[in-house]
């Protein structure tokens, strides 16, 4: 028994969410209002690394942890293109992974929503030109929203997406 | 002798092959009328990935190396372009329609780019049969980037900004790779305090990749509170590292010119973290459930790891004692001592980081109050240097030659190079539903691997 309700404390020690301040509180509120708007109450993405550090993802990651917690706002992620309402694209375009960025872009639903994060897609980031890279992504693709960084940190990232839901 | 890297440069009447080991480093040359190099996969079986990309990159032929697929040139690629000779120098290639490998038998499966079990695109090939696995195998760079060659003919300063983006998360350990080297080619030493306050911030983001790869193994396991408790610290972590360095994963956190650090904060941290752990640890050992999915997934042998020349804490996880801090005389001072555990599967991968995130602590602790001065780089050098660090996931090794102040060749050896080969062994013979613990057990970074 007291086993049991020492489990039961420990379990909720654990999972007790972070204090969220102010913005993220706001941020929350109208990107709900927004998602439920335009999506119907749930906002499905599919994240396409085109050639990035891994920073841009681990950032958009933090999205889905405690603090940021925007999966009670609607958002999730999928894994097939088909399901999704909208296209986030990170990191450099790469030639490698070009063709099937073109797969993937054709396959999205209409109308097609893309946006960037990060400043690889733009080809703004330190990195040269090579042979390797196709280049930036608005020349190839229509992009709806850009978010900037390097890479932009979650509460940028949740200010950009209410900023994209809002322009569309 | 451990097998450490393997890879070629061109010279103006031959290829040099560099064979890097822990106990010394081999020089080949070959000619460049007909070049072909005798393969050493057959002692050293991690090789391999090493000759296959130096076919690919100079199109020297591999004598006794059975596996003749490319690495890095994908279907499309043209065969006869080999991008790292200095005779190519185009910005684009003309990419060939190439017929896309497909897999036709029905038990095949090709996993990725994006998939549930990794963050980073990056593709797998899986054979499965009745949920077991029967084989695994990675394919590396999806995402090729060419950065071995954007950086050649920069001078050490304008690569800088580069090769602190190689690996968001790995950052500030291949800043201090490259510190290393200048800091070789201008013939200096940093002063004890510098190397200290770079301990702290090499400790800071090997503690930060740890504690978030603990997260993401409890979530494979579905131990959801131990997904929120990791992540609330990796959150806080990566503030706090904001507040010290200026930036949430440590990009120019090594500049020279900054030498002060607000220890409040750190403080703060590391004693929210030993705190919560001490509790959670022993909550957790009574915690079956967890163990029972952690224990015989994804087995390593000792053997498997020598044999493969594996590094970091998959090495460790078979008692094997490959760590580079312990060449480093101040981790030694502060008495840093190894982790290891025998078992070689998940388990061990999860103890070990847990053990590793208390020496990280322990570490950031005895070197937070170095004062430090400003310190300046003299003139480089020219000349080839060698550089190796213990980044959260294993042995780093850098090497540059510099001939008139530029980049003539760099080449990096993440260690996620050598520990993906292993996959295949890992993974085989395990149920399906234990690939994303499996693969999250063991740190590897494709923008990394893949350059």
């Amino acid at each position: 028994m007291v086993n049991l309700i020492q489990n039961k404390v420990n379990r909720k020690r654990a999972l007790k969410p972070p204090i969220q301040d102010g913005e993220i509180l706001r941020l929350h509120r109208l990107l709900k209002k927004e998602i439920k708007r335009k999506f119907g109450s749930r906002l499905k993405l599919y994240i396409l690394d085109t050639g990035s550090c891994n920073a841009c993802e681990l950032e958009l990651q933090a999205l889905f942890t405690p603090l940021y917690n925007i999966q009670k706002l609607g958002v999730e992620v999928v894994y097939e293109i088909g399901e999704a309402d909208l296209l986030v694209i990170t990191g450099i375009l790469t030639e490698n992974i070009y063709p099937l960025c073109l797969e993937t872009y054709q396959a999205l639903k209409e109308p097609r929503y893309l946006i960037t994060i990060g400043d690889c897609p733009l080809f703004e980031a330190p990195f040269k030109d090579t042979f390797a890279i196709k280049g930036d992504i608005p020349s190839h693709f229509f992009v709806n929203f850009k978010i900037t960084g390097c890479p932009p940190n979650p509460r940028e990232i949740l200010l950009g997406l209410l900023k994209f839901l809002q322009k569309i | 002798m451990r097998l450490i890297a393997r890879f070629a440069k061109e010279k103006d009447t031959y290829f040099e092959i560099i064979t890097v080991y822990d106990t010394k480093i081999a020089k080949e040359r070959i000619n460049k009328i007909t070049p072909v190099l005798v393969s050493i996969a057959k002692e050293h079986p991690s090789a391999t990935w090493f000759e296959r990309k130096i076919r690919d990159d100079f199109g020297i032929e591999i004598l006794y190396n059975n596996d003749k697929r490319p690495l890095v040139k994908h279907e499309h690629f043209p065969s006869d372009i080999f991008p790292m000779r200095k005779s190519f120098n185009k910005l684009s290639v003309t990419h060939t329609e190439g017929i896309i490998d497909t897999l036709e038998d029905e038990q095949g499966l090709l996993i990725g780019p994006i998939h549930p079990y990794h963050l980073e695109a990056s593709q797998f090939q899986l054979f499965e049969q009745n949920n077991d696995i029967l084989h695994f195998e990675s394919m590396p760079f999806f995402k090729y980037r060419a950065i071995e060659k954007m950086v050649e003919g920069l001078s050490l300063e304008e690569a800088k900004p580069i090769i602190e983006r190689i690996s968001g998360s790995s950052s500030i350990a291949y800043q201090l790779n490259y510190l290393d080297i200048q800091l070789q080619a201008s013939r200096r030493i940093l002063p004890k305090n510098l190397q200290e306050q770079h301990i702290f911030f090499l400790e800071f983001e090997n503690l930060i990749n740890h504690l978030y790869d603990l997260a993401i193994m409890c979530q494979f396991v579905d131990f959801v509170e131990g997904y929120s408790f990791f992540m609330k610290l990796v959150e806080e972590g990566r503030e706090t590292i904001s507040l010290i360095t200026g930036h949430r994963f440590g990009f120019g956190a090594i500049d020279l010119e900054k030498y002060t650090m607000d220890t409040k904060e750190a403080y703060h941290f590391i004693s929210v973290v030993e705190d919560e752990l001490l509790w959670f640890e022993k909550w957790i050992q009574k915690r079956t459930s967890l163990w029972k999915k952690l224990v015989n997934r994804g087995t390593l042998t000792k053997e498997e790891a020598i044999s493969f020349g594996l590094v970091g804490l998959v090495a460790r996880s078979v008692n094997l004692d490959i760590d580079r801090r312990v060449d480093n005389k101040l981790y030694r001072n502060h008495c840093f001592s190894i982790a290891q555990e025998g078992m070689g599967d998940s388990s061990s991968r999860f103890k070990i980081r847990l053990t590793e995130v208390h020496s990280s602590l322990k570490m950031m602790r005895c070197v937070i109050e170095s004062k430090v001065l400003p310190f300046f780089l003299g003139t480089y050098q020219d000349g080839e240097y060698f550089s190796y660090i213990e980044s959260s996931s294993g042995e780093l090794m850098m090497y540059i030659e510099l001939v008139d102040s530029k980049i003539e060749r760099f080449f990096v050896r993440d260690p996620s190079f050598l520990n993906a080969q292993a996959l295949s062994r890992c993974i085989k013979n395990n149920e399906m539903d234990s690939l994303g613990l499996i693969l999250k057990s063991i740190p590897l970074s494709f923008s990394a691997n893949d350059l």
